[in-house]
């Protein structure tokens, strides 16, 4: 088994131990026969790599740099750089081995992508502060009756408006009735359609005292919940709510030579144009004891004698203000303190999430949900990335300039793009959907022939600076003939033939509305169309290309 | 022997709610006021600016439509309560001497602090997106007096973006219309740079920039009144006669996409080269024939590039910017297709709904549809025997 993650610099201020004693015992009962440390910087960490050389002396440590995240290009290459990231992660994994991943290091776009390729392969996750908590996956349900779908998403509903509602006494538990009253899900059918959930662990039941039934839904059924309550909305709206994150900024430091900057909405200003705001304010203190998510509006009150009553006030005017500003709707901001690994922390995150969002929409009508999985702190930054997977909601990373204040590298020039340049869209939903898809053999070879031939051709243009006059050969797509050609000519120990000799153009077709190929009809010269991959087709086609290798055991 | 103090023996002026007036329940500690979520004083260049309340607030119970924070409300001078400051008016003699008035004249120092703190606030972060064509300064000291403006006209470059544009702000703030003060300042600063500074820019470009989508352009009508403020409409009319495209309008949009990262950055001698290729395709343009008798160029602005439904004042916007981004991607073509491509896919972007479409008019539009484009393209480029 693999054990993969994100190298770190900083070690436990106690122990001065960058892993702790419970995360090893946890991975030790793994098999673990090699170790990716995925280096995400230029500056590696080499006391994490001998302790985990120390820890785990039968594994092998095998050292992938990716490549640094960074604004110093110009912005198309820029906006490319999170499907190229997951791309080398996929790359770098042994597909002849099971992985394990770790999560909580690493920025906020470095943890959802190792996420996001745990989920490509089916693997397992591990929270790196708390390896006993239960990683909820998204699961490839296999319920397929659009009853049973619109029973589970109401319970997604109805759990967030028990929210809503502030209703205390049910515990999660709805009968009949209380499904019935969402779309699709009828009360005399909710037997039928809780069969399956039930057989997966989606939902619990039991009798009450006057003999009705009553269901739950478990952590497990939550992400499918979710999925299916997002499906029941309707795809129509051009509004696009910002769903982002933040620390709860402190305005009471006001004395002293150098206070820190007040800021709040900087973080959320490269995410414009959004026409919706809902923000998550977290913070750390010992000051209050155990956990608690609420709105911003009942912080302001509940929290009334905290040192930071003053900071959840002013956040609350800051937003108010800025949103009237920009013609940004908001209804209400949600507020954590504390937040834990926890799995019952977790889905009451979840559950009060998707209940701002219900309430913002109830108010303003329906908006897409954008998320900025930027700043989420640690032991939420999974949940934020299952939320956003399961209601395929669009999500992006701000990447800050190298220069900025909590960038890793300083006193370089700052970036000059403008600041909407540095949104950055992540891959998600879709491309755990393309990587599920299972892709017939003959329809593989083409995606990998392509993605041979593109690096091929790449290889041969590449180290030219932009401006320089570029020779006639320059890559701009290859015709189904000479995709042709390369297969034949292809000396490798495994045969790609199938589907691209025997085939014809036409199996270029079901590519395009996939968008996992473009198309274009060449200016000058031939008239022949061109196809070259785009980030998802090339994204695809390695994965295929490392099954291709699996399946021959090259 | 102790040092002199000079004591300010004037009374001081009374404090006023905006919404109680003289009924105010008044606090003024810092600490009680940190706590309510305000500050007395603002120390850095941030988000404190929306929390500053130099003269205290009032915690009265204020009627939620009030729309201001249920903690408290800043405290005002009583001077300044229910005071709406009068439109500026520019005398006949300075009407017909230029856009901009001569310094010393004007509203008063207090007035243009108001309108300047007004346009910082609504841009927020995007303020520095100003710098080009303007610069920006970290503050204008508010101790200063009337008398010193012309030192801060010293001490502040000639193009500091307040000197040139507080007219044009003050007209916009004054008039009745629906716009937000985000919207005002916006449409005032496209028209002063693309009128005055030569500043050029695709709008879609210029509103993405500062964080807005198609839906504040569909509001730009909203945002001025049907009849224009005297320097709007002098802004426009600059804008009708003078701006047409040629080098100087495609040095100032090349230096534009290079300052955004649109495109790579060239040395001098590379650029100086690049604009001549892209102005000699410009006179091409000029001379192909599209049809009949009329030249490619001559097509193009046949019709309104811009849809028509974006108006301000019952004008058109400009389409500053649009015929030269043509000549830099022709241009562009010649030395790397991919980098063409590059930069026709920022200006041109293939998302849902996106900005250009909503702006361009259905003539225009096509000018984002690259196989088009490369079909006009290679027309004229075969028309001049290439």
């Amino acid at each position: 088994m693999q054990l993969c993650l994100v190298e770190f610099s900083r070690p436990n201020n106690d122990t001065g131990l960058y892993l702790s004693e419970s995360f090893t015992n946890s991975v030790s009962s793994f098999p673990i026969e090699e170790i990716i440390l995925f280096q995400s910087t230029e500056q590696p960490c080499h006391p994490l790599q001998d302790e985990l050389k120390m820890l785990f002396p039968d594994s092998i440590l095998r050292l992938e740099p990716l490549e640094p995240i960074s604004t110093d290009s110009i912005s198309s290459k820029i906006q490319q750089q999170p499907w190229q990231l997951l791309r080398t992660i996929l790359s770098k994994l042994d597909y002849c081995q099971e992985s394990l991943f770790v999560f909580g290091r690493g920025t906020g776009l470095h943890q959802h992508l190792m996420w996001l390729a745990s989920e490509i392969r089916g693997s397992k996750g591990i929270y790196i502060d708390e390896p006993d908590a239960e990683i909820n996956s998204i699961a490839n349900s296999q319920i397929e009756a659009d009853i049973t779908k619109a029973t589970l998403g109401a319970f997604a509903s109805l759990a967030a408006q028990e929210i809503i509602d502030k209703v205390q006494d049910k515990d999660g538990w709805v009968n009949s009735d209380d499904l019935a009253k969402s779309a699709g899900a009828i009360a005399s059918g909710v037997n039928a359609a809780t069969q399956l959930p039930l057989k997966e662990g989606y939902i619990i039941k039991k009798e009450t005292p006057s003999g009705n039934t009553i269901y739950k839904l478990t952590n497990k059924g939550w992400p499918v919940a979710l999925e299916y309550y997002a499906q029941s909305r309707s795809k129509d709206s051009v509004k696009d709510l910002l769903v982002s994150f933040a620390r709860l900024p402190e305005i009471q430091i006001q004395s002293g030579d150098n206070p820190n900057p007040l800021n709040l909405f900087s973080h959320f200003a490269p995410s414009q144009p959004f026409d919706g705001l809902v923000v998550v304010l977290q913070k750390h203190t010992e000051e209050v004891e155990g956990s608690h998510i609420m709105t911003l509006d009942d912080a302001c009150d509940f929290f009334v004698d905290t040192s930071f009553i003053g900071d959840l006030r002013g956040a609350k005017e800051i937003l108010r203000q800025r949103c009237l500003f920009d013609s940004v709707k908001e209804k209400t901001h949600l507020v954590i303190i504390n937040p834990n690994y926890n799995e019952n922390f977790q889905l009451n995150f979840s559950k009060n999430l998707l209940s701002t969002l219900i309430n913002f929409e109830s108010e303003h009508g329906q908006y897409s949900w954008n998320f900025d999985i930027t700043s989420p702190m640690n032991p939420i930054k999974i949940a934020v990335s299952i939320f956003s997977n399961a209601s395929n909601a669009a999500t992006s990373y701000i990447l800050k300039s190298q220069g900025e204040p909590g960038a890793v590298i300083k006193d370089i020039e700052r970036s000059r793009h403008p600041r909407h340049s540095h949104k950055l869209p992540v891959p998600n939903r879709f491309a755990l959907e393309v990587m599920k898809e299972n892709h017939k053999e003959g329809y593989r070879n083409i995606l990998v022939a392509l993605m041979l031939l593109e690096d091929v051709m790449n290889d041969s243009v590449a180290n030219r600076l932009p401006f320089d006059d570029t020779p006639e050969t320059h890559f701009d797509g290859v015709e189904w003939k000479e995709i042709q050609n390369f297969v034949r000519d292809l000396k490798c120990p495994y045969d790609i033939s199938k589907g691209i000799l025997t085939g014809s153009v036409t199996r270029m077709r079901p590519f395009i509305p996939k968008r996992l190929v473009l198309r274009h009809l060449p200016e000058e010269g031939s008239s022949k169309l061109r196809f070259k991959l785009t980030n998802e087709g090339y994204l695809v086609a390695s994965q295929l290309y490392a099954e291709i290798t699996k399946e021959e055991g090259v | 022997m102790s040092d002199f103090v000079w004591v300010d023996d004037r009374p001081a002026e009374r404090l006023a709610c905006p919404h109680c007036y003289q009924n105010l329940v008044k606090m003024d500690d810092s600490y009680e006021m940190s706590i309510r979520g305000f500050v007395k004083s603002q120390l850095t260049d941030s988000d404190e600016r929306y929390l500053v309340a130099i003269h205290g607030i009032c915690i009265n119970e204020h009627s939620p439509d009030v729309n201001e924070s249920p903690f408290g409300v800043p405290l005002i001078l009583e001077s300044e309560y229910d005071h709406i400051p009068k439109p500026y008016q520019l005398s006949e003699e300075e009407i017909e001497k230029d856009l901009v008035p001569p310094t010393p004249a004007g509203p008063s120092m207090s007035t243009k602090n108001a309108i300047k703190t007004k346009a910082t606030n609504a841009l927020g972060d995007h303020l520095y997106e100003l710098d080009p064509p303007y610069t920006i300064e970290q503050f204008m000291s508010s101790h200063q007096h009337d008398g010193e403006s012309q030192a801060i006209g010293k001490i502040n470059s000639s193009a500091y973006w307040f000197d040139l544009l507080w007219p044009f702000l003050i007209d916009g703030f004054n008039t009745n219309s629906s716009g937000t003060i985000k919207e005002k300042v916006l449409i005032t600063v496209y028209l002063h740079k693309t009128a005055v500074l030569r500043h050029i820019e695709p709008i879609w470009m210029y509103y993405k920039r500062f964080g807005t989508n198609s839906r504040t352009l569909e509001r730009v009508e909203a945002s001025m009144p049907a009849e224009l403020p005297h320097h709007f409409q002098r802004l426009i009319d600059k804008i009708e006669v003078d701006y047409e495209p040629d080098r100087s309008t495609i040095e100032s949009l090349i230096h534009n996409f290079m300052h955004n990262k649109i495109c790579q950055k060239m040395d001098s001698q590379n650029l100086h080269s690049f604009i001549s290729s892209a102005n000699d395709f410009l006179n091409e343009m000029k001379h192909a024939t599209y049809s009949g008798h009329m030249s490619c160029y001559d097509f193009l602005i046949s019709n309104q590039l811009v849809n028509p439904t974006i108006r301000v004042g019952g004008y058109v916007l400009p389409h500053a910017g649009i015929i030269e981004t043509i000549c830099i991607y022709a241009t562009l073509q010649h030395k790397s297709s991919s980098t063409a491509d590059d930069l026709f896919r920022a200006v041109f972007p293939s998302e849902n709904a996106p900005m250009w479409k909503m702006v361009l008019s259905d003539h225009g539009a096509a000018i984002g549809d690259s196989v088009k484009l490369n079909r006009l393209i290679k027309h004229i480029r075969q028309s001049q025997g290439q």
